[in-house]
């Protein structure tokens, strides 16, 4: 580790501290990290018992609900770590993409600290925090390594070719893994979050009883499509008058989720047998669901090589993997402009074939 | 006001039929777009694209989670989608309507807006098969 080398510039010779603040959708989260990747406290808004004194709600996908939890998510925050904001050597924020109005409430906030603290700033990319979430566990993964990125809005592969120099290999064409499992469980009126419960629903039965082909693209591309999975889905649950009772929901739904893993994990491979990555990478909310854990871990064991997944509270989306992508920058000694501003687009450099 | 309805057999059709749409728009309009789930709203949007200019249309996927995907074509592209939206109130947060005059701004699960304004609403409805029954009311 070149933690060794170099001079801790954190107060009184101790770690580096990092505080990462995310509200690019619907979680409003903050995170303290030491350069040593180790998390001292962690708040994320939606997902925590925590209710909050103004009431409670969940934030609902609005900038003016992380204007209300913004303030008190950091102060719990450093309550939870035993800092406070002066203990604090650097911030980090998510500067996109995400909902303009959302990402402003964090990027102003955290303007505002770094400012005031006069500590630099980090701007994160949203997508590439969830790729360097898994240095939070796994900071010496192997690169080039291999990350395959499944959530409700976004299912792509890219390559890590070094910590901070990441490419989109391939992406959706149309909808993301989690959100066809979402809308169909939502469908079947199955309750939220729906990706979850399809997945405990699907444990108790039969992969392969339901019968769903894969989409093949006529262009040789890794990219993916699901929204046909999804339509099909519809149909035969149309056709089979399937709904929550019913007693082959089960059988459906471990089939239909098993499709969808497949899709995921064929994509995998082809880019696998093509790059030769030293390790893979799966990230994002969807990492959470068994089935794809299983498949995804069988598919590095295949190949012969480690691969890493974030344990579920670093899978969705969270204010630590900002502050683990900043600590990344700021160990490689990069100097964030402090002139950033928002950034509505991704900023991978796109090598999808 | 204008109002037809053109039927389409695949998503190929349908992406020419939105594209054609596409080519009479001025830049500033707000297209809602409703159907059921698999109805073709985000093919009927990357028709929109290409009609727009957009040399990747693979590009265009469903806003559902992300909640707003924008597009630089001939005009600036914001594509939203209100699925995961309850009420009126939650529309407004979104702050969609800041995208107002800046491109054109095509929504999906628009049934859920109830106020009437100046728009093109598109009405897709499956049928057998891949068949699709697109209905588009002009009043922009």
């Amino acid at each position: 580790m070149t933690k060794k080398s170099r001079p801790r510039t954190g107060a009184d010779s101790r770690p580096a501290v990092f505080l990462g603040i995310e509200t690019s959708c619907d979680e409003t989260s903050a995170a303290l990290l030491t350069e040593d990747f180790e998390v001292l406290g962690s708040v994320v808004l939606s997902q925590d018992e925590i209710h909050a004194p103004y009431g409670g709600i969940v934030p609902e996908l609005a900038s003016r609900q992380h204007i209300r939890s913004i303030g008190y998510v950091v102060a719990e925050c450093l309550t939870r770590s035993g800092r406070t904001l002066s203990d604090v050597d650097g911030f980090a924020v998510t500067q996109g993409p995400g909902l303009i109005g959302s990402l402003l409430v964090g990027l102003s906030f955290a303007k505002g600290l770094s400012y005031c603290f006069q500590k630099p700033l980090y701007p994160v990319d949203h997508l590439s925090a969830h790729i360097h979430s898994v240095l939070i566990e796994h900071p010496s993964i192997p690169v080039p390594a291999l990350a395959l990125l499944v959530s409700g809005g976004h299912t792509s592969i890219f390559l890590m070719r070094e910590k901070l120099d990441v490419v989109c290999l391939a992406k959706t064409r149309d909808d993301a893994a989690g959100e066809a499992l979402d809308k169909i469980a939502k469908f079947l009126d199955l309750g939220y979050p729906g990706g979850p419960v399809i997945d405990r629903i699907a444990a108790e039965g039969t992969a392969g009883t339901f019968p769903f082909s894969l989409p093949q693209m006529s262009d040789g591309s890794a990219d993916f499509s699901f929204s046909g999975l999804k339509t099909a889905a519809v149909r035969l649950i149309r056709e089979q008058e399937l709904n929550a009772g019913h007693a082959a929901l089960p059988d459906f739904l471990a089939s239909f989720q098993q499709a969808v893993v497949d899709a995921l994990c064929r994509n995998t491979k082809k880019l696998i047998q093509k790059i030769r990555p030293r390790s893979l990478i799966l990230v994002g909310g969807v990492a959470r669901n068994s089935m794809l854990r299983r498949d995804f871990l069988s598919l590095a064991e295949q190949h012969n090589i480690p691969a890493a997944i974030p344990s579920p509270g670093y899978c969705t989306d969270n204010a630590a993997m900002v502050a683990a992508l900043a600590v990344e920058q700021y160990k490689q000694g990069r100097r964030p402009d402090p002139a950033l501003d928002l950034n509505a687009y991704s900023q991978f450099q796109d090598l999808r074939t | 006001m204008r109002e037809y309805t053109v039927t389409s057999k695949s998503e190929a059709e349908t992406i020419d039929i939105a594209a054609d749409l596409a080519g009479r728009l001025r830049g500033d309009e707000v297209i809602l777009l409703s159907g059921e789930l698999g109805a073709g709203k985000t093919v009927f949007t990357k028709g929109i694209c290409r009609g727009l200019g957009l040399e990747d249309i693979h590009s265009v996927g469903s806003p559902s989670y992300t909640l707003v995907n924008i597009y630089s074509a001939r005009f600036t592209v914001y594509h939203m989608d209100l699925y995961r939206l309850g009420g009126d109130s939650d529309i407004t947060d979104l702050g969609w309507e800041d995208f107002l005059g800046e491109g054109v701004i095509v929504i999906e699960w628009a049934d859920k807006i109830t106020v009437d304004f100046p728009c093109i609403r598109v009405r897709i409805e499956a049928g057998e098969d891949e068949n699709r029954t697109i209905t588009i009311r002009d009043a922009s």
